[in-house]
């Protein structure tokens, strides 16, 4: 992702490449709010219409088996499908549009997310959550800030290095953590997995 | 060609028991808190979605 989007938020100079990276994370974080916006209302409403007022706390045991099942993927111990969808903002858009809208449309899409890669399997976790939260606010605050995540080592690259050449550098070191960023996610979903069994356990 | 430095994982019996760490850290924290099933929801939520999207870094 790193190599494909700095050469759209990077202009050049410091000066020239401020307005794409501006616009790349003002994208983002309006695809976030309202993927997760819509997702939390959907849940709300599903939830309010099998169960009722009274809802039980139903979310916590699925997103505690998910969690689990994609922690020992993202170890490397089993294999779990990831739907996903590998769409990207086309070539042609690419050429021909300013680079400030070029950025803002990657920052939508990658700010929703549902419509590129999926690196790592949290992702999946994370969408259902904010069904299960069914508060449109909440969800789109937390939308907002998988985006904002997504977006700010982006912006901090392009900012900080004088030329394309040191963004490029900058992202190509980054490629090696990759085995460790997986893990680093297996154990945050562990973490997350037990949390919510415990809790839906003591909360009956 | 910039030669780029891979990091080694851990064997898979030492990546079950990081996991189980993982797993006890995950269930200590939700002994030790009292909250209800909404809050306990949205904390999760706000640590997915920075992992994820730190994460993201790395998508093809």
């Amino acid at each position: 992702m790193v190599g494909t989007i700095l050469p759209v938020v990077h202009g050049g100079s410091s000066r020239k490449h401020l307005g794409p990276v501006v616009a790349h994370a003002v994208g983002a974080v309006s695809g976030g709010v309202v993927v997760g916006a819509s997702l939390s209302l959907a849940g709300r409403w599903t939830q309010h219409s099998f169960w009722g007022d009274g809802q039980p706390s139903v979310g916590l045991p699925i997103l505690g088996a998910m969690a689990l099942l994609f922690a020992a993927d993202e170890a490397g111990l089993l294999r779990v499908p990831h739907p996903q969808l590998h769409r990207q903002v086309s070539q042609r858009r690419r050429r021909h549009a300013p680079p400030t809208v070029t950025a803002l449309r990657y920052g939508v899409e990658l700010g929703a997310g549902l419509t590129t890669f999926v690196p790592v399997t949290t992702f999946y976790v994370l969408l259902t959550a904010v069904f299960f939260v069914g508060d449109p606010v909440m969800g789109a605050g937390v939308m907002a800030g998988f985006a904002g995540a997504r977006a700010a080592p982006v912006a901090a690259i392009a900012i900080g290095s004088p030329d394309m050449a040191t963004a490029t550098r900058a992202g190509d070191s980054l490629l090696g953590w990759e085995p460790l960023v997986h893990l680093v996610n297996a154990l945050v979903l562990a973490g997350a997995s037990a949390y919510l069994l415990t809790s839906s356990a003591s909360n009956p | 060609m910039q030669s780029v430095r891979t990091t080694v994982l851990p064997s898979r019996l030492r990546r079950i028991l990081l996991l189980a760490v993982a797993g006890l850290g995950g269930s200590a924290v939700a002994l030790g808190t009292s909250e209800g099933t909404g809050a306990g929801l949205t904390p999760v939520a706000v640590v997915l979605a920075t992992i994820a999207g730190f994460s993201a870094l790395w998508s093809p």
